[in-house]
């Protein structure tokens, strides 16, 4: 076994196809192969074909569109080879050769759908939850009907935050050790603004001062649709946006386990930004959980929780997975008292991120996530607990259990909550508390 | 408060035999374990079946307690036989309930004589239930061999040639695999989903009926499902009237991955942690005991603390080890030390030979030295770090290839490692 931290002369991602030994330990894992004759696998597609990659040359397999990009093969690869972002890397030649379609450009675009869409919420999310619109948005665009949409939520968390701060102006602490940068991702922005607003509670909960910076899409929806061109302009803006927080030290947390993943890996092993701003906001990014498991080993996380009596499973996205940061949300969950969480064992639910909002992907990407419908309906789980939006979204369309995110029980734990949000269990009462002292 | 802040009591570091059962073993006795490992072990790349003792004579776990008293440094002697005893059963009860048994032991307690896709015999002491049906002690009648048309990776003539050579009576046949993917290499795993599809089995088994006749049982690639292997197991046997048996080929394995498959959704139903992908790189050291150990991620490195350790990280071949031109041999993330063979360089790691029956000194010299409690230890047998264990592929004193002992080893050192680390975690 040779890894990069040991081998740094071919730590460039095209060159890690140097260790492969063809043992296929990547076309076993593959969720995608597994399903589907149509893609054979990311060894087969990656490091074998990346000796067939000429510099400038197209590319000549086109079954790497079948990839999802998930990343199981980079996991589970033994010998450190970057299966998946040599894969992503080929993608992107792909796409230069032969263009993007509208489609694709639309999917990547999702930024842009928000913000204009709000105003228009109303009209919208009639549009995405109309059966006979969304057939005949799969016949024209070829955006599958039953890919789950998520509905414009009328106003975005930015504009909220600022109205927000007007109402309360929060007093600038004394140290940089007290502050926060909160990166909310598009999603919570327009689709899901509780997300950020509870994001926001929980750590002006902990007793830190939460700053929001401009910031655009983290640019993964371009990345995994082979636009590195778009991918690079968004994360070139987030960077220049993040890195004087970084070069204070100051932590930068986000709720989207997947935009996170874009900003500490991607950026570099994907996108080829190794700039020194680039690796120190990578550096200094955190995810929202990851950061919350932090504080408590540091012994700064209030241990304040009301109980929860619940058993819930937990999906963790196989871009979460990428991290490397094991399952903090699990190990924050479990300091909840009479909150048992388990995680379901499944690699990926099937969206990744827009690849099953492709017509023609669609049916992959609902066997990928059948593990997960298995385990849930095992369990007579009504509610899952995840840390992406698409996957929330997929998982809920999947199971028809209501899926949140581990931010939601821990603001439910503190007693927080916020306004227009209903959440999704009763704490245990102040009676059930007295109970469980006696 | 008194209250941990850790979130394990015990890290497992490698996802391996060793390190599994280990995780297993401390889960069981109510510990909170976190298994890390930049891979999953051997076993996916092995047939699936557990080499104890391949030489032994006779009753196998009796062999090895002489084996052991005879060889005072091996892995064996130091773990105590109950260890071994002990993993085995653990193993087999877990394998059994998470639907991937192993078969029972031969009555009396001797080695399977398992043929192998050369038509060579390899005698493990256990093997999941369809690899261990083609036992070849006391066969009595022919044996029918069955591969697929076209497929590079099993020759069934030859496995019954080689067979009928060393005086077991084999034939062979060929059936075609209708249907199928457009073209592309077949992998085991390919073909083990593609009989997840009862159409596909029921065509082949219509094809092997009329080849069967005087057959005492059939072997298989052992491709025979991932997904229902084993009610495709069962079918076969049904529709062939005989023990239907596989033949391990060429890796990943079916048997392997679907152990470790396995085995990961049990521990995470068991709410232990499973994080796969990532290398622990840094042990974080304070006054003679490991606090934590670092894993290197995608921006910057996390931090996991637990009371104690168990490494079973592998040997050279898995990255526990690692080495240089040189010869230098050293183990990356505690820097133990590792003993090896003399000489300069690597003048003492290879015999004159490639095929030498006493093996090469890299092999059984190479490695971790531990105590009796699975403690690295220094020069003068004193344990390093209080709260650190070894276990596996990555010790000194034994030769898995030689010895035949790989997956015993890994089993018995894996469950004693983590018997010691549960008593000085108490």
């Amino acid at each position: 076994m040779t890894t990069d931290h040991s081998l740094s002369l071919i730590d460039l991602t095209p060159f890690t196809a140097d260790h492969c030994l063809k043992c296929n330990i990547c076309t076993s894992a593959c969720p995608v192969s597994a399903v589907t004759p149509l893609f054979p696998g990311p060894k087969t597609v990656g490091p074998q074909a990346q000796r067939l990659r000429l510099p400038g040359e197209p590319s000549p397999d086109h079954s790497i569109d079948y990839c999802s990009g998930c990343g199981i093969c980079t996991l589970v690869c033994p010998h450190g080879v970057k299966v998946m972002e040599i894969n992503t890397q080929a993608k992107a030649v792909m796409t230069q050769t032969h263009g993007m379609s509208l489609r694709n450009w639309f999917l990547s675009r999702n930024e842009l759908w928000g913000r204009l869409g709000t105003p228009f919420a109303p009209l919208l999310n009639f549009g995405v939850r109309n059966r006979w619109l969304r057939l005949i948005a799969e016949k024209t665009f070829k955006v599958s009907a039953r890919g789950p949409l998520p509905g414009w939520a009328g106003y975005t968390f930015r504009g909220w935050w600022k109205r927000e701060l007007k109402r309360r102006p929060r007093p600038q602490p004394a140290s940089d050790a007290d502050r926060v940068v909160y990166f909310h991702g598009c999603s919570t922005n327009t689709y899901e603004p509780h997300i950020g607003k509870l994001a926001v509670a929980v750590l002006e909960h902990i007793g830190l001062h939460v700053e929001i910076p401009p910031q655009t899409c983290c640019g993964l929806p371009a990345q995994s649709n082979g636009d590195f061109k778009a991918a690079r302009r968004y994360a070139r803006a987030n960077i220049e946006s993040l890195v004087e927080y970084a070069r204070r030290g100051i932590p930068i947390v986000g709720t989207s386990a997947s935009c996170m993943t874009a900003i500490k890996g991607d950026y570099h092993h994907v996108l080829g930004l190794d700039d020194e701003d680039a690796l120190l906001v990578a550096a200094n990014t955190y995810d929202f959980m990851e950061f919350l498991a932090r504080l408590h080993r540091e012994g700064r996380l209030p241990l304040d929780f009301q109980p929860i009596q619940a058993e819930l499973p937990y999906h963790a996205p196989c871009q979460l997975k990428a991290h490397g940061m094991g399952r903090p949300a699990l190990d924050v969950l479990d300091l909840i008292p009479g909150l048992r969480c388990w995680e379901i064992d499944a690699d990926c639910c099937g969206i990744a991120g827009t690849y099953g909002y492709k017509a023609e992907k669609r049916a992959i990407a609902e066997a990928v996530g059948r593990p997960i419908v298995e385990q849930v309906s095992a369990a007579g789980a009504r509610l899952v607990v995840c840390d992406t939006e698409t996957c929330r979204w997929q998982i809920t369309s999947l199971t028809g259990a209501k899926t949140i995110h581990p931010v939601e029980l821990v603001a439910l734990a503190y007693g927080l909550t916020v306004d227009g949000y209903t959440p999704p269990l009763p704490t245990a009462t102040a009676a059930y508390a007295a109970a469980a002292d006696r | 408060m008194g209250e941990s802040r850790h979130s394990a009591d015990v890290i497992v570091i490698g996802a391996g035999l060793a390190g599994l059962v280990a995780a297993i073993h401390a889960v069981r006795q109510g510990a909170r374990v976190r298994l890390i490992a930049n891979g999953w072990g051997q076993q996916i790349v092995s047939p699936g079946w557990i080499s104890v003792l391949d030489s032994a004579e006779g009753n196998t776990l009796a062999a090895v307690q002489g084996f052991a008293a005879a060889h005072p440094d091996h892995p064996y002697a130091l773990a105590g036989g109950e260890a071994l005893v002990n993993a085995l059963a653990l193993l087999q009860e877990i394998a059994a309930e998470i639907g991937e048994p192993f078969a029972p032991p031969r009555p009396d307690g001797c080695n399977l004589r398992l043929p192998t896709m050369l038509g060579g015999t390899q005698t493990p002491l256990l093997a999941p239930l369809g690899i261990a049906n083609g036992d070849l002690t006391d066969v009595h009648g022919p044996v029918l061999i069955v591969g697929f048309d076209g497929w590079r990776d099993f020759y069934p003539e030859m496995v019954a040639g080689n067979l009928s050579r060393q005086g077991i009576a084999a034939r062979a046949v060929s059936v075609s695999l209708a249907s199928g993917r457009p073209g592309w290499d077949e992998w085991p795993a390919d073909l083990a989903r593609r009989l997840d599809d009862p159409a596909v089995c029921t065509a082949i088994l219509r094809q092997v009926q009329p080849h069967v006749r005087d057959a005492v049982k059939v072997g298989f690639p052992a491709v025979l499902g991932m997904e229902r292997h084993a009610d495709a197991l069962r079918e076969f046997e049904a529709a062939l009237g005989c023990p239907v048996f596989e033949i391990p080929v060429l890796p990943p394995s079916p048997a392997g991955t679907r152990l470790s498959n396995g085995l990961r959704r049990w521990l995470l139903r068991q709410r232990a942690r499973v994080q796969i992908g990532h290398p622990v790189v840094r042990a974080v050291v304070e006054g003679g005991r490991c606090v934590g150990v670092e894993v290197g991620a995608l921006g910057h490195t996390n931090p996991f603390y637990a009371d104690v350790f168990i490494l079973a990280t592998g040997g050279l071949y898995n990255g526990g080890l690692q080495s240089d031109e040189t010869g230098r041999l050293w183990e990356p993330i505690f820097g133990f030390p590792v003993s090896g063979p003399p000489g300069e360089g690597r003048t003492g790691w290879y015999r004159e030979r490639l095929l030498v029956a006493e093996g090469h000194p890299i092999h059984r010299e190479s490695g971790l030295r531990v105590n009796a409690q699975m403690q690295p230890v220094d020069d003068q047998g004193v344990p390093l770090l209080e709260n650190v264990f070894a276990a596996g592929h990555l010790l000194a004193g034994f030769n898995p290839l030689t010895d035949g002992c790989a997956e015993g080893v890994a089993l018995a050192t894996g469950y004693r490692a983590a018997c010691a680390a549960l008593a000085v975690q108490a």
